[in-house]
């Protein structure tokens, strides 16, 4: 399950500066009564450090479509001035090509907890490649209370995507 | 029949009070299903907490220019100017109407109609769940009446599992079918006698709100609120929708119902309507809203009638509380040509409770054998509380 992942990172390895374009974070999360919330920035940056890359997200670019709501996310659980920023860790998975569709485990880092996640992903050669990255993940696990509002709960368990291009080297 | 009768029955067809508010349109801020903002899990009627929240966070314009202002008191019950338990949620409406129109070649006629005057409650209390509506219009005949000029259009109590995802009513309830909108004369609404004004009908929902699919059936046992029992619909109705991805929603109703004398025929009448029906926000200040319903009718001693009723709608919000709306609509049920219409209509959202509208209508509509060209200019001031 490692292979792409692999792949992915020699590629990224093997350039000076990772570059990425056309990035998106999207997050879903599921309300009670059939509510969904969806989420997205387009702030997702990527640097190596020896053999680790490195995904992080400003926390405060996040918009759901309703400011309210982006608010009470970024003050009341995310709590951004506190922790800002999200970061993904992928470790130094060995070489092996031939395979664009995987999962891998990492770290995820929000709210000062870090924990590991197992990480789904597919990657297309397309001048450069295209990468597709999913993984759930649960807001108790890294301290944070699923929100309540006006009797409408959202659960904790939220869905992460992360859409990108990597520039070829 | 002459154009003057006529006139009146195209005025109340026109006019006939305008029921609670359900905005089908709130998907383009990814709500898909209702029942977050109604106690009726298929929307309209008595809002819940969140529901009265959101009246003031996203349907009304906002001035102060600060992002993310919270709901002012004044967005609950009565400006908050009466405190209910938890459990009983209050509410109520007044619609008033001004009314121009022009039926072929008459005079144009106006009038001013009281077109709501509702008070509502709802008790929300662990699983029990009720809601009941009382009011007063100006027109007298509403199947809605329970007496005079004195309406009920709902009354109903029921027990919600799962946090209310499932919920099991019985009562007198807004039929479950298509997009349910304020626009209760739009053909799709008329012909399949599925709007909020007064044709809801006795009976059994159960009803699902989930992310992906809500829905409800509803065993129809007539409306009780009329004298003559040959007269009530029996038979049931119902829809199902998909909301697949974000700010969008495709769904599919049926309704088959038999009366031993249908109320419009006046001979024993068995009616089946089956349609689709689409919401979807491919941009956020853009709604598009679609049915199409295939309308059988099945009279005792004559052909059955079919055709199709659709609409096609476009809501525009420039800025928030503020819409401009393009329908466009066709009827073709009788056999004897496809009646079609237009609307333009602006409405604005403008303070906590209040709201606005306008509306011009120009229509084509084959009314017995003859084809009438009927312009309508409404205005209509709407409170609720």
């Amino acid at each position: 399950m490692h292979g792409c992942a692999a792949w992915l990172t020699a590629l990224v390895l093997a350039a000076a500066q990772p570059k990425i374009s056309r990035p998106e974070v999207l997050f879903i999360a599921h309300g009670s009564l059939g509510m969904r919330i969806e989420g997205k920035t387009p702030d997702l940056s990527l640097t190596r450090s020896g053999e680790v890359l490195e995904f992080a997200v400003q926390l405060a670019t996040l918009q759901t479509g309703i400011e309210l709501r982006d608010r009470h996310m970024r003050d009341e659980v995310l709590e951004v001035q506190r922790f800002p920023v999200a970061t993904l860790r992928v470790t130094n998975p060995p070489p092996r090509a031939g395979k664009t569709a995987g999962t891998t485990r990492a770290e995820l880092t929000v709210h000062g907890q870090t924990r590991p996640v197992d990480v789904s992903f597919q990657v297309a050669s397309r001048g450069g490649y295209d990468v597709t990255a999913t993984f759930r993940m649960d807001l108790r696990d890294y301290g944070m209370n699923a929100p309540t509002y006006l009797g409408i709960k959202v659960k904790p368990e939220i869905d992460v995507s992360a859409d990108f291009h990597l520039d070829a080297p | 029949m002459r154009p003057g009768p006529l006139f009146a029955c195209v005025a109340l067809a026109v006019a006939c009070p305008r029921p609670a508010r359900a905005y089908a349109w709130m998907v383009r801020h990814g709500y898909t299903t209702c029942a977050t903002c109604h106690v009726d899990p298929s929307g309209s009627g008595v809002l819940t907490p969140y529901g009265r929240a959101q009246g003031e966070i996203l349907l009304q314009s906002r001035y102060s220019g600060k992002p993310g202002e919270e709901a002012s008191p004044a967005a609950n019950f009565l400006w908050n100017a009466l405190r209910t338990p938890d459990w009983l949620l209050g509410g109520g409406e007044v619609r008033y109407l001004a009314l121009r129109m022009k039926l072929g070649d008459g005079p144009t006629a106006g009038d001013l109609i009281l077109m709501q005057g509702d008070l509502a409650a709802a008790v929300h209390a662990g699983g029990f769940r009720a809601s009941g509506s009382l009011g007063y219009i100006s027109t007298t005949g509403s199947p809605a009446a329970v007496g005079g000029q004195v309406v009920s259009r709902e009354h109903w109590a029921g027990w919600a599992f799962d946090e209310g995802e499932l919920l099991v009513r019985a009562g007198r309830m807004n039929v479950p079918f298509g997009i349910r909108s304020i626009e209760h004369t739009l053909f799709v609404r008329q012909a399949t006698r599925s709007d909020l004004n007064d044709t809801q009908q006795h009976g059994v929902a159960v009803s699902y709100s989930a992310e992906l699919i809500r829905g409800e059936l509803m065993a129809i046992a007539g409306n009780f609120q009329i004298r003559n029992d040959a007269n009530r619909q029996r038979g049931y109705s119902g829809y199902v929708e998909l909301a697949p991805v974000t700010r969008f929603a495709i769904g599919v109703s049926s309704l088959v119902t038999h009366a031993a004398e249908d109320v419009r025929l006046r001979v024993a009448n068995t009616r089946q309507a089956h349609g689709a029906f689409v919401r979807a926000s491919p941009w956020r200040p853009l709604v598009l809203l679609g049915e199409a319903d295939y309308v059988i009718q099945s009279p005792s001693g004559a052909p059955s009638q079919k055709g199709l009723a659709t609409m096609l709608q476009a809501d525009y919000e420039p800025w928030q509380g503020l819409h401009l709306i393009a329908t466009g609509e066709t009827l073709d049920v009788a056999g004897a040509g496809i009646s079609y219409g237009g609307w333009l209509s602006a409405a604005w959202f403008f303070a906590p409770h209040l709201d606005i509208r306008a509306d011009f209508m120009n229509r084509s509509e084959v009314i017995g054998a003859t084809r009438y060209a009927v312009l309508a200019y409404m205005a209509q001031g709407h409170l609720y509380f």
